[in-house]
């Protein structure tokens, strides 16, 4: 529980001031019909910092100089926004709205191409992450919010005679544009401060759904603010310890679980007002019949898999056929099903197939599959080569012995050329022992050079000296005394 | 390298008059270019599409892209889904010499063994690169193939150079195993051995049998003191860097590809950062720093932002220098005590 505190308390303080504040707003939002209001003002508040970061000034190095800008932009949507309130609804305000959101999304988009890290930029001013959020800036955003709050309860009557009855304000003599381009300021703040820390969906969340559902059941102003906090709080705190408890992302959880606790209380104030309360409910019944039984049918809906071995490597893509081959690997009896695969499968896979099944081989024993792989023996890929190496010395018959010879002949690399003498030597067959002799003439690389010393004295013990250090015309005559020393005593000695 | 450039150079009459005309490379990011540059020589111009500072895996498609690829003799890209974008400009393009299956479509990372498969049979890896992870190119050994499948696809489309590009290759590949394990070691063991033992993760023990440690050098050298360390990164494109260089990656703050972590991810990737005294928290500079930000101050481990692909537009301007650049912020960090940057 207390680990469950440490780490939501903060996220939930955030969302705590996010209601407070939005919450208040929405009512404001919503009796003016103005609902997508916010996702234009903070469209163009995150156009007003892009252009700031376009004129020179750094996201993070100077945050002041870039909120100048952004809350410039702010208030020049204001003022779009009061200018465009017309009483001839012709045009209604919200297309003006929508029009707005577009155009400025438009022109950020343009204006960041022309940024370093333009998507980041404007994904960072629109996204928000409430989970990242830090006391600084909880505290911050706590005081512009109290400022906003305190500006709104000092002229709470102007702002709410504008809202709930225009006509009668302008009437009365009240200068309309004026209240109004205040009413979108503050709102713009708001929004502004709360999207950086929380996003632009869920603010949306917390500025609508509330005062929807103080409107569903409160006639006054008072009560349906009443109404709207509560169900902020209540949504904070559930949706705060779902994402915790679930371990799910907590912007999009506490923005879903708004959307369930709307469908509840649609439910409840339709069997409220429904004129018969037991036939609603019926109803309701039946529809959530309706909805699990859907649920049940996507089950069958499911895309059906086909997990047979055979079919994954066929078709499937590089990691289900590597998958196929570590299901034989864990259990051997399963490798008839892909028994007819492997000849072309090892010719022609991608090269981390190729070395799965030739691991594969190697442990099953598939002696069969022996003359596939020696032709990877003289495969263009190194990591082949040595695979396919690995596998014939694993097998172990002597059938590989001439295959591993005629490649030795021509293989380049010579450390390669040590170990195929190594594997024709552990066979049992001497012809590996010049191999290793040629290596320690030719060699170029001087560890090369050693490496075939340290395996022919591994095998036979010459009375013989020979340094790999020296440089190759240097030990040209150790190389031939050693040569005519294997040439006399080949026959009478034993391999090791 | 300079040397056998300086020694070529010497070689070559000086260009007539009519020199023929370059080849002209596109690719999705710099590293390709600087790879397609190196392998090329003077016969070659190459030119990136990607902007560094920007993520690989979502480029919007400019008018400007469209022009390059359809002037482009050869289009390279990194392959295994990295870059979705680029088969979008390559086909919307509609030059015939780059389409897919030409020798002009050049996919860099063939044959380089990917790590990070998918480890479950089951569809449910939705979220996974299907090949593995694309990021190969952080593993100088990885660039040493890529280089080989670019000269190799050069020859091809330029036959009457083939012998200069093997060259310019070979080059490229003794730099890169001098700059990786040095040259001392290098002259001793030959870097194909070294690069065998290094990719099955045995170089070490090798050295030391053979005795041989005191001759590394290069990188492997000055990454001696990150062997075994672990580090955070945001994204998982670091992978390759840390393989190769001794890292290990514990945890990401990302945890899924593109999606926000959840609140207990976060405690976990901040109670890991204590308990391991982990020190470093590595990020590519196109995502945002919210995250590492966070993690930083509450733990005092340093954000290291840094490029994870090259150009003009960022401090390294070759392949070499992004190395360079990568290893030396990851070191820095490392030296330095914890919150003090």
């Amino acid at each position: 529980m207390s680990d469950f505190l440490l780490a939501m308390w903060r996220p939930f303080v955030a969302c705590m001031l996010l209601s407070g504040i939005l919450v208040y707003l929405g009512i404001h939002v919503l009796s003016r019909k103005v609902i997508f209001v916010d996702l234009a003002l903070a469209q163009i508040a995150g156009l007003g910092s892009v252009c700031g970061v376009l004129l020179g000034w750094d996201l993070h190095d100077d945050p002041g100089a870039v909120k100048c800008f952004s809350l410039a932009f702010t208030f020049l949507g204001a003022a779009v926004f009061t200018m465009t309130r017309t009483r001839d609804e012709r045009v209604p305000h919200e297309a003006l709205i929508g029009i707005t959101y577009a155009v400025s999304l438009g022109a950020t988009i343009l204006a960041s191409s022309h940024l370093a890290h333009g998507a980041e930029e404007v994904s960072e001013l629109l996204a928000g992450s409430i989970l990242w959020v830090r006391w600084p800036t909880i505290v911050w955003t706590a005081l512009v919010f109290l400022g906003i709050g305190a500006f709104h309860w000092v002229f709470r009557r102007q702002f709410f005679r504008l809202s709930l009855d225009p006509e009668g304000a302008e009437r009365a003599g009240m200068s309309v544009r004026l209240w109004d381009f205040l009413f979108y300021v503050s709102l713009g703040c708001a929004v502004t401060s709360s999207v950086s820390i929380a996003g632009v969906l869920l603010v949306f969340s917390y500025l609508v759904i509330p005062s929807v559902v103080g409107v569903l059941f409160a006639e006054r102003i008072g009560a349906r603010l009443a109404v709207g906090w509560t169900v902020g709080t209540l949504v904070s705190a559930s949706g705060v310890s779902i994402s915790y408890f679930q371990d799910l992302p907590s912007g999009p959880t506490i923005v879903v679980t708004f959307g369930a606790f709307l469908l509840l209380a649609g439910l409840v104030h339709y069997i409220k007002h429904a004129p018969g309360a037991a036939h609603a409910a019926v109803r309701i019944a039946c529809g959530a019949v309706v909805v699990a039984g859907l649920v049940g049918a996507a089950s069958f809906l499911r895309k059906h898999e086909n997990l047979e071995l055979a079919h994954l490597i066929e078709k499937g893509n590089k990691a289900e056929r590597i998958q196929a081959l570590a299901q034989v690997a864990q259990d051997p009896t399963r490798w008839p099903e892909i028994e007819a695969l492997c000849p072309e499968l090892l010719a022609k896979g991608e090269i981390e197939i190729r070395l799965n099944l030739l691991d594969l081989v190697g442990t099953l024993h598939r002696k069969e599959l022996l003359p596939n792989v020696h032709a990877m023996l003289s495969d263009p890929d190194d990591a082949v080569r040595e695979g396919a190496l690995k596998c014939v010395r694993t097998l172990a018959d002597r059938a590989s012995i001439e295959p591993l010879l005629k490649v030795a002949s021509t293989e380049e690399d010579e450390y390669l050329r040590v170990e195929l003498a190594e594997a024709v030597i552990e066979l049992g067959d001497a012809r590996g022992i010049p191999i290793l002799l040629e290596v320690m003439e030719k060699g170029e690389a001087r560890q090369a050079r050693k490496d075939a010393w340290e395996h022919l004295h591994a095998h036979v013990t010459p009375p013989l000296e020979y340094h790999p250090e020296a440089p190759a015309d240097a030990h040209a005559s150790e190389i031939r005394a050693l040569r005519e020393w294997w040439q006399k005593s080949q026959g009478a000695l034993q391999l090791h | 390298m300079q040397l056998i450039l300086s020694l070529f150079l010497s070689l070559t009459p000086p260009a007539p008059q009519d020199a023929p005309k370059k080849l002209e490379v596109v690719t999705t990011l710099g590293v390709l270019a600087s790879l397609a540059r190196e392998v090329g020589g003077d016969h070659v111009h190459a030119e990136a599409l990607a902007d560094p500072r920007q993520d690989p895996h979502y480029v919007e498609p400019k008018p400007t892209l469209m022009q390059k690829a359809r002037a482009a003799d050869a289009f390279i890209e990194v392959g295994l889904q990295l870059e979705l974008w680029g088969e979008k400009v390559a086909s919307g393009s509609g030059n015939p010499r780059i389409q897919q299956g030409q020798p002009g479509r050049i996919v860099a990372s063939t044959g380089v063994q990917t790590l990070e498969l998918p480890a479950v049979l089951s569809r449910e890896w939705g979220d996974v690169h299907p090949y593995g992870n694309p990021h190969v190119w952080l593993d100088p050994l990885n660039a040493k193939i890529m280089a080989g499948n670019i000269a190799a696809s050069f020859e091809k489309i330029d036959p009457t150079n083939a012998e200069e590009y093997k060259r310019n290759l070979e080059a490229f590949e003794k730099h890169i195993d001098e700059a990786l394990f040095g040259k001392a070691l290098v002259d001793e063991v030959g870097g194909k051995q070294l690069a065998r033992q290094a990719r099955q993760g045995r170089l070490a023990e090798y050295l030391k049998q053979s005795d041989l440690g005191a001759k590394l050098g290069g990188w492997l050298k000055q990454a001696e003191p990150l062997r075994g360390r672990p580090i955070v990164s945001y994204h998982k494109s670091w992978i390759y860097f840390a393989e190769r260089f001794g890292l290990t990656i514990p945890v990401e703050i990302e945890e899924k590809p593109g999606i926000s972590p959840s609140a207990r991810h976060r405690d976990q990737v901040l109670a890991l950062i204590r308990d391991q005294k982990i020190k470093t928290i590595l990020q590519e500079v196109f995502y945002e720093r919210s995250a590492a930000d966070y993690l930083a101050k509450e733990t005092g481990a340093h954000a290291v932002i840094v490029p994870l692909d090259l150009g003009e537009q960022v401090e390294a301007h070759s392949y070499f220098e992004l190395i360079d650049l990568i290893l030396g912020k990851v070191l820095e960090s490392e030296t330095a005590p914890t919150g003090t940057r």
